[in-house]
C-alpha cells in the first residue's frame, strides 16, 4: 500500500513538473522564431499557428499533454520537424552508456575507498582518500575534462580527446563524470561507517575477539548502507547534471547536452521531451531508493 | 593485486595502440559546429544546413569565385527587354537516381517553399515574382497563379513583379534549388535522411548518424568535374577547443574557429590562415531615444571609435572597416563611414550640446553575451570614456533570445549587431536599414534612403546601381551616422598541409567539390 502510494505521488510530482516547466519555457522572454535576420510577421505567426503558440501557455500545455498520452511528444523547433520522440531514441542510449557507466564506476570505487579509508582513519591513506575526495567535489566537471585533455591525449597521447566512435572514446567521459559522484559515496560511506565503528555493539564485537575485518564487511557495512544509499538520489542528479558538460566537453551525441541547447533556442518541445526523460529518470531513483529503505533498516517498516 | 596490475597495463597498452585514428584514405574529415536542423534546402535558415546543402545540391546558378553569376542547373538565361520575365534553359542533367532534372521540380520546389503550410522562414527570398507574396500570405489559395511556369522539360519562366537586378544572384541561394515532388510526396516526413534523398550536386549524402556524424561521396550522376575526394566525414564538434584538440591529434583535418585562448599558439603555426567572409559586426543608436536623436553626438561617437584597437583587443585578424558594405562584395566603398578623429569627435560632442561631455545623459549599450561582444563592448566603454569623457554608459548583457526580444520590442539606446551576406550583392546588406525593414532596429525611418535603395535594385546598368548604393551609404553611415560598422568577420582556421584546394568561400561555403588530399603525405594516416 505503501508503494502504490509512493508510486502516485511520484506520478503527481512528474505532472508538476512537467507543468511547471511548460509555463516557463513559454513565459521566458524571446521566443523559438527569435532570430538575427529577422522573419517577416505574417510567416512568423504561420510558425506559430502551425506549432500552437497562438494558444495561451496553459491551453497549449493540455493540448501537449494529450498528445504524450498518445505517445507525441511533438517536434522540434530548431531541427525542423523532426520528432522529439526521435531525437531522444537517437541520443538517450549514448547517455545512458555514459551515466550508467559512470555510477557503476563511482559505486565500484567510492565504497572501497570510503570503507578504507575509515577503516585506516588517520593514515597516510585515510589523508589521500580525504583529499581525492574534496578534489571531486570541489573540482569543476569541465576542468576536470580540460585536465584529463590534457594528460591522457595531450602529454600521454594514450587516449583520444573526444567523440564516442570506438570503446577507447568512453574511457575520459567515464573517468570525468565519475569523478565527483566517487567522492561523493566515498565520503558518505567513510563518514558513516567511522560513526558505526564507534558503536556499543561494534565494541561489544571487539571485545570478543572479532577480527577488524569481519567486523567491517559483516557488521557495520550494512548499517552504512542507509546513508549511503540515500545520497544516491543526489548522486545520480549529479550524474546527470555533469553529462551536459561532459556531453557538450566531449563532443557526445547524447540527450543531456539538448538540455542546454534547447533552452538557448527556446525549443519549447524538446525542452518538454528531455525535461520528462530526466524527471522520470530522477523521481524513479528517488522511488527505487525509498523503497529499499525498509529492506535495509527494519526500523523503517515500522515507521 | 597483479590481475588488476595486468588488465590495467592491458589497457593502456590497448590504448597506446589504438591511439592513431583509423581512417580511410583521400577522406576528408571537417568540423560542423552542430547537428544540422534540416536538409531540406527550402525549411532551412541556417548555415551549418546550408553549408551541407550546397555540396549536395545546385540551383540554377552559381558564383563564381569573384561572384560573377554563372550557370548551374540553367546553362544560359535570358532576360526580358522590360527586365519582368527571366527564361531560365537547363541543361541535360541528373538527380542521383539517374532521373533527369527538370524544370517542373523548381516550380515544385518554388510553390513548396512559398506555401503557407510550411511556413518557411525564407519564403520571402522570391517575393520579387509574381503572385509570390499574395500566395504565401494565403490572400491567394492557387499555387499555379505565382509566376514560375515550366515552359517544357528544360525551360523555366519567371514573371518577376518589376525588374530586380540582382535576381540571378537569389538563384545560387540553396533554398531556390529543385526538390523532386515523387520523393518528398512519398516520404514527407524523411525525405532528407541518406535513404531517400536524392541530389544534383557533387555529393551524395552516405550516411546521417544524428548529432554524430554525416557522410558524402561523390555523385556519379553529377554533369559537372566530379570531386576527386572519395568521402567527407562531417564531425559534429560544437565546442571550438575540443575540435582543435582534434584537429591536433590528427582526427580532424581543418579546424575552422580558434578559441580566443589558443590564437596566440595556434596563428604562429604553418597551417592557419585567416580568411574573411562577407559578415559586417557593427552598433546602432535607437535614434528616437536621447541623446541619440542627436545626429551630433551619433557622429561624435562614431569619430571616437578606434576600430583597430577593438580588432587587437579580440584578437584575430578581423578586418576593421568604417564602412558597411564589406570587403570582397560589389558596392563595398572603404571610404565612406567615419573614421578615428578624437578631435572631430569631440568638436561634434560640443555641436551635440555636451561639451568635454558635460551633462550628457546615463546611456545604456546593450548586447548578447558572447564573451568578444563582452570584450568589444568594455572597449568601447572606455574609447568613448577617454575621447569624448562620457563617463555614464552602463553596459548591459542579454542572453541571446532576451536581447533579440529586446531589440525588437524596445532596442536601447545603443546595441550589438552583425549580418551575414545571403547573396553577393549589396542589396542584401543595405536593405537592412529600409523603413519597414524588420532587421532595422534603430528606428531610423528615411525616404531618401529607401527611394536609393528601390532604385539601385530595379536599374539594370550595374554603375548606375553602384552609384545608387554609395549615395545610400553615405546618407547611412556619415550624414545621419545610424550605424557604427566596427569590422569584418574572418574564419581563424587551420589545415593540415595534406589538404589541397582547400576553399571557404565569403558566403561561407566550403567547397569540397574540388578540396584533394594529397595521399603520398605520410602525415596522413
Amino acid at each position: 500500500m505503501a508503494a502504490v502510494r509512493k508510486l502516485l505521488e511520484a506520478l503527481a510530482c512528474l505532472f508538476f513538473v512537467l507543468f511547471a516547466s511548460f509555463l516557463m519555457a513559454r513565459s521566458v522572454p524571446g521566443g523559438p522564431f527569435d532570430q538575427e535576420k529577422a522573419i517577416p510577421p505574417h510567416i512568423k505567426k504561420f510558425m506559430e499557428v502551425k506549432y500552437g503558440f497562438n494558444r495561451s501557455p496553459i491551453q497549449h500545455f493540455f493540448s501537449y499533454f494529450n498528445g504524450l498520452f498518445h505517445g507525441d511528444l511533438g517536434v522540434s523547433l530548431k531541427f525542423t520537424n523532426r520528432p522529439v520522440i526521435d531525437i531522444i531514441a537517437q541520443s538517450l542510449p549514448s547517455s545512458l552508456t555514459l551515466g550508467v557507466s559512470a555510477l557503476a564506476l563511482a559505486l565500484l570505487l567510492g565504497f572501497p575507498l570510503g570503507i578504507l579509508s575509515a577503516w585506516r582513519r588517520g593514515t597516510w591513506l585515510d589523508t589521500a582518500s580525504v583529499f581525492l575526495c574534496v578534489s571531486g567535489v570541489t573540482l569543476p566537471t569541465f576542468l576536470l575534462g580540460a585536465l584529463c585533455v590534457l594528460c591522457f591525449t595531450h602529454w600521454l597521447g594514450w587516449l583520444p580527446p573526444a567523440r564516442l566512435d570506438s570503446a577507447e572514446h568512453y574511457i575520459m567521459p567515464v573517468m570525468t563524470l565519475a569523478f565527483r559522484p566517487c567522492a561523493i559515496i566515498a565520503q558518505m560511506t567513510r563518514a558513516s561507517l567511522i560513526g558505526e565503528l564507534k558503536s556499543d555493539y561494534v565494541r561489544t564485537a571487539r571485545a570478543k575477539g572479532v577480527s577488524e575485518a569481519r567486523i567491517i564487511l559483516l557488521h557495520a557495512l550494512r548499517n552504512t548502507l542507509v546513508p549511503t544509499i540515500s545520497v544516491l538520489g543526489p548522486v545520480v542528479a549529479n550524474i546527470l547534471t555533469g553529462s551536459f558538460i561532459v556531453e557538450h566537453f566531449f563532443a557526445i551525441p547524447g540527450v543531456a547536452k539538448y538540455f542546454i541547447e534547447a533552452v538557448t533556442n527556446r525549443d519549447v518541445f524538446l525542452i518538454m521531451g528531455v525535461t520528462l526523460v530526466f524527471a522520470v529518470i530522477m523521481i524513479a531513483t528517488s522511488l527505487i531508493v525509498d523503497l529499499m529503505y525498509p529492506r535495509l533498516d527494519p526500523r523503517m517498516k515500522n515507521g | 593485486m597483479q590481475k588488476w596490475s595486468y588488465c590495467a597495463l592491458c589497457l593502456l597498452v590497448f590504448c597506446a595502440c589504438t591511439r592513431t585514428p583509423k581512417l580511410q584514405k583521400n577522406t576528408l574529415r571537417f568540423p560542423i559546429p552542430s547537428e544540422p536542423p534540416t536538409l531540406d534546402w527550402s525549411l532551412s535558415n541556417d548555415h551549418v544546413s546550408q553549408q551541407i546543402i550546397y555540396q549536395l545540391q545546385e540551383g540554377l546558378t552559381t558564383h563564381d569565385n569573384k561572384f560573377n553569376v554563372r550557370g548551374a542547373l540553367a546553362h544560359r538565361w535570358e532576360i526580358s527587354k522590360d527586365g519582368k520575365t527571366v527564361t531560365f534553359h537547363l541543361r541535360d542533367a541528373k538527380w542521383s537516381d539517374g532521373v533527369s532534372v527538370r524544370a517542373a521540380d523548381f516550380v515544385f520546389s518554388w510553390q513548396r517553399l512559398l506555401n503557407p503550410k510550411h511556413a518557411a522562414e525564407y519564403a520571402y527570398f522570391l517575393y520579387d515574382i509574381e503572385n509570390a507574396l499574395e500566395y504565401n500570405t494565403a490572400k491567394l489559395q492557387n499555387p499555379d497563379a505565382v509566376g514560375v511556369k515550366a515552359l517544357d522539360d528544360k525551360t523555366l519562366q519567371v514573371k518577376l513583379k518589376n525588374p530586380v537586378a540582382f535576381f540571378p544572384h537569389i538563384t545560387t541561394h540553396p533554398i531556390t534549388f529543385p526538390q523532386r515532388q515523387d520523393i518528398v510526396e512519398a516520404h514527407p516526413k524523411d525525405f532528407t535522411e541518406a535513404k531517400h534523398l536524392r541530389t544534383t550536386g557533387p555529393f551524395i549524402l552516405s550516411q546521417w548518424t544524428h548529432d554524430s556524424k554525416l557522410v558524402l561521396e561523390p555523385n556519379p550522376q553529377y554533369y559537372g568535374d566530379k570531386p576527386t575526394l572519395d568521402r567527407v566525414e562531417l564531425l559534429v564538434i560544437k565546442e571550438d577547443s575540443t575540435a582543435l584538440s582534434l584537429y591536433e591529434t590528427g582526427h580532424l583535418d581543418v579546424a575552422l574557429r580558434i578559441p580566443p585562448l589558443d590564437f596566440d599558439r595556434v596563428s604562429k603555426w604553418p597551417d592557419y590562415r585567416s580568411v574573411p567572409y562577407l559578415r559586417g559586426y557593427y552598433y546602432g543608436f535607437n535614434i528616437t531615444l536621447k541623446p541619440f536623436d542627436n545626429i551630433w553626438v551619433r557622429k561624435a561617437f562614431a569619430h571616437a571609435t578606434d576600430r583597430k584597437e577593438i580588432v587587437k583587443v579580440i584578437k584575430g585578424q578581423k578586418i576593421p572597416s568604417i564602412s558597411w558594405v564589406p570587403r570582397g562584395m560589389p558596392g563595398h566603398e572603404p571610404d565612406i563611414g567615419l573614421t578615428y578623429d578624437p578631435d572631430t569627435a569631440r568638436s561634434c560632442l560640443s555641436k551635440g550640446g555636451y561639451p568635454s561631455g558635460k551633462n550628457f545623459p546615463s546611456v545604456t549599450l546593450m548586447y548578447d553575451t558572447l564573451e568578444m561582444n563582452k570584450m568589444v563592448a568594455e572597449n568601447l566603454q572606455f574609447q568613448w570614456k577617454t575621447v569624448l569623457g562620457i563617463q555614464n554608459i552602463d553596459l548591459q548583457p542579454q542572453e541571446w533570445k532576451v536581447y533579440l526580444d529586446t531589440l525588437t520590442r524596445n532596442p536601447p539606446q545603443i546595441f550589438r549587431m552583425g549580418w551575414g551576406g545571403d547573396f553577393p550583392d549589396p542589396h542584401n546588406f543595405l536593405d537592412l536599414f529600409l523603413s519597414n525593414s524588420g532587421n532595422n532596429n534603430t528606428r531610423w525611418k528615411n525616404k531618401r534612403y529607401d527611394d536609393l535603395i528601390l532604385a539601385g535594385s530595379v536599374s539594370r546598368n550595374q554603375s548606375e546601381r553602384m552609384s545608387k548604393y554609395r549615395e545610400a551609404q553615405k546618407l547611412l553611415l556619415q550624414q545621419e551616422a545610424v550605424i557604427i560598422p566596427l569590422f569584418q568577420e574572418t574564419f581563424e582556421m587551420v589545415i593540415k598541409p595534406y589538404v589541397e584546394n582547400f576553399v571557404i568561400d565569403e558566403l561561407e561555403y566550403p567547397h569540397f567539390k574540388t578540396t584533394r588530399i594529397r595521399l603520398t603525405d605520410k602525415t596522413h594516416p
